[in-house]
């Protein structure tokens, strides 16, 4: 809190055009109030919009001038945005008793709304770190495994005289396996769960109780067999282990490395991508859209399946093992990446390893910050809910 | 003794849990004791009475924050502005909010006369 009459001296760019763009009459008045209220989410618009642009708009015709006013918009609008993507503490509007859709009473209803939210964009992030991390994992573990053969052959007919005797199957056959384990661990806990959302979506949708879940039940399904089909047919182009495959599952390598083609440097590189079979460069290009799809509707089915509290703490808890499971991911596979660069052979000259690898170690970080946060705040959700 | 965090009401009452909004809802609250009130004059009555202006995204924050823990109550909107009311638990914990920094003033004013005001000190 500030004194009113605190003169804006400095101008941001966003200060200046709200505070210049209006001429003091009514209709700009309105125009400037509604501009400021597009920064909140919808569903805060609907409950408190009226009311916020009556105020807006008094306050603009007291004092034209303020840079004070559109940062405090600002930073409020940020605010309940991430709270209505269940990041923040900021409390979600109370829905009024005409428009909460349970039998629960308003203030119930936007926790379990909050936890929802929560849950719903941890699934997000999981996605995106499951395509990003499965994508640098498979494309690694070809590497590795065909890089370990090499050395092998290598010492074998003595072309690398000051190499080292590889040993079978590598010298960071460690932390290869960790960073696959880690990255299947990940797998694993997002089948379980997922098992039970689709269980209860799949119960409510035959019940009839929620048709807002048919059309995001129904995409993610369509997503999936595009790349269920796609995956298993492209998975064929894999080149294979090395020979090295006692310790890897590679037939979930090669499924994973056919999902996530399109994640690679090549395309920062046109004259190798064409060299790529014209089928292959159209899975590239349509994959991502899938999967994007896939992560987007998952996340809209999270968000409007109406889970029993026991079902959303043991997801919660299933998140915080994921956000282990993933800093276990980057903290493994950093430290491959860093043993790594300077052993790439076969790597095509031009094609860099380090600002693509660094940049999705950055979104995957970036990820498992907002999967953290998500199960942090699905946990708070759930604890207020039992007191 | 756990130690409080800085930022909450020293009456551990439950406006502590509104962190650095405790102040907003204090004022908020204060207003609202005096009959329900819109956004618009709830902004002008804390400047008259608290020296402050709420800015609109913090005024409608800390009200969406009363409202979440039923210490106000949204009323029908008269023509766009919805009026709001203090709940019987938004009067309880204002009350002991008020009661807890009254003691507060109450220590501070008392320290303060019988160590700063000699006229061996001075004002300090």
């Amino acid at each position: 809190m500030t004194p009113a009459d605190e003169p804006a001296e400095a101008a941001s760019a966003a200060g200046d055009a709200e505070m210049t763009s209006g001429d003091g009459d009514g209709d700009g008045d309105i125009q400037r109030a509604e501009r400021l209220l597009r920064w909140y989410p919808g569903s805060w618009r609907d409950r408190y919009g009226a009311e916020f642009t009556e105020l807006l708009i008094a306050d603009i015709s007291e004092r034209p001038r303020s840079l004070r006013r559109p940062l405090d918009v600002m930073r409020g609008g940020v605010r309940a945005r991430l709270a209505d993507a269940g990041l923040a503490g900021f409390p979600l509007p109370l829905a009024t008793a005409a428009s909460a859709a349970t039998s629960a009473g308003p203030l119930e209803h936007a926790r379990q709304r909050q936890v929802s939210a929560s849950l719903g964009s941890f699934s997000c992030a999981l996605g995106a770190f499951l395509v990003l991390g499965s994508a640098l994992w498979s494309q690694f573990l070809i590497n590795w495994q065909w890089s370990v053969l090499i050395r092998t052959l290598d010492h074998q007919h003595g072309t690398s005289p000051g190499a080292r005797p590889a040993q079978v199957p590598g010298d960071d056959a460690f932390l290869a396996v960790l960073t696959t384990y880690s990255m299947l661990a990940l797998l694993v806990l997002a089948i379980l769960a997922a098992l039970p959302v689709l269980a209860a979506a799949a119960g409510q949708i035959a019940r009839g109780r929620e048709p807002r879940l048919i059309k995001p039940a129904v995409v993610l399904a369509a997503a999936l067999a595009v790349l269920v089909v796609g995956g298993r047919h492209f998975e064929n182009n894999w080149i294979g282990t090395g020979g090295h495959h006692a310790l890897i599952p590679s037939g979930v390598a090669a499924f994973i490395w056919a999902l996530t083609l399109s994640i690679t440097s090549y395309w920062g590189h046109p004259s190798l991508l064409v060299t790529l079979p014209a089928s292959e460069r159209a899975w590239m290009a349509l994959s991502p859209f899938v999967l994007a799809i896939a992560v987007a509707s998952a996340t809209i089915l999270v968000r409007r399946v109406r889970l029993p509290p026991r079902v959303a703490a043991f997801e919660a808890r299933l998140g915080l093992l994921g956000c282990i499971a993933m800093a276990a991911f980057i903290a493994c596979f950093g430290v491959w990446l860093t043993e790594r660069v300077g052993l790439m052979p076969g790597l095509p000259v031009g094609v860099s390893i380090g600002a693509t690898n660094a940049t999705i170690i950055a979104l995957l970080a970036l990820a498992l910050a907002v999967a953290a946060q998500a199960a942090r705040m699905a946990v708070r959700g759930l604890r207020r809910a039992r007191a | 003794m756990a130690k409080r965090d800085a930022r909450e009401p020293a009456d551990g009452s439950a406006l502590a849990g509104f962190g650095r909004y405790a102040g907003p809802a204090t004022l908020i609250l204060s207003s609202l004791a005096d009959g329900p009130k819109h956004g618009y004059a709830l902004t002008k009555d804390v400047e008259s009475f608290a020296g402050v202006r709420l800015a609109p995204g913090t005024l409608y924050e800390a009200l969406a924050r009363l409202e979440s823990q039923g210490m106000i109550e949204a009323l029908e909107a008269e023509d766009r502005r919805r009026p709001y009311r203090l709940t019987t638990a938004g009067a309880t914990a204002l009350k002991a909010h008020l009661a807890a920094q009254a003691r507060v003033t109450e220590v501070g004013l008392r320290r303060l006369a019988v160590n700063w005001s000699s006229p061996t000190l001075g004002t300090a």
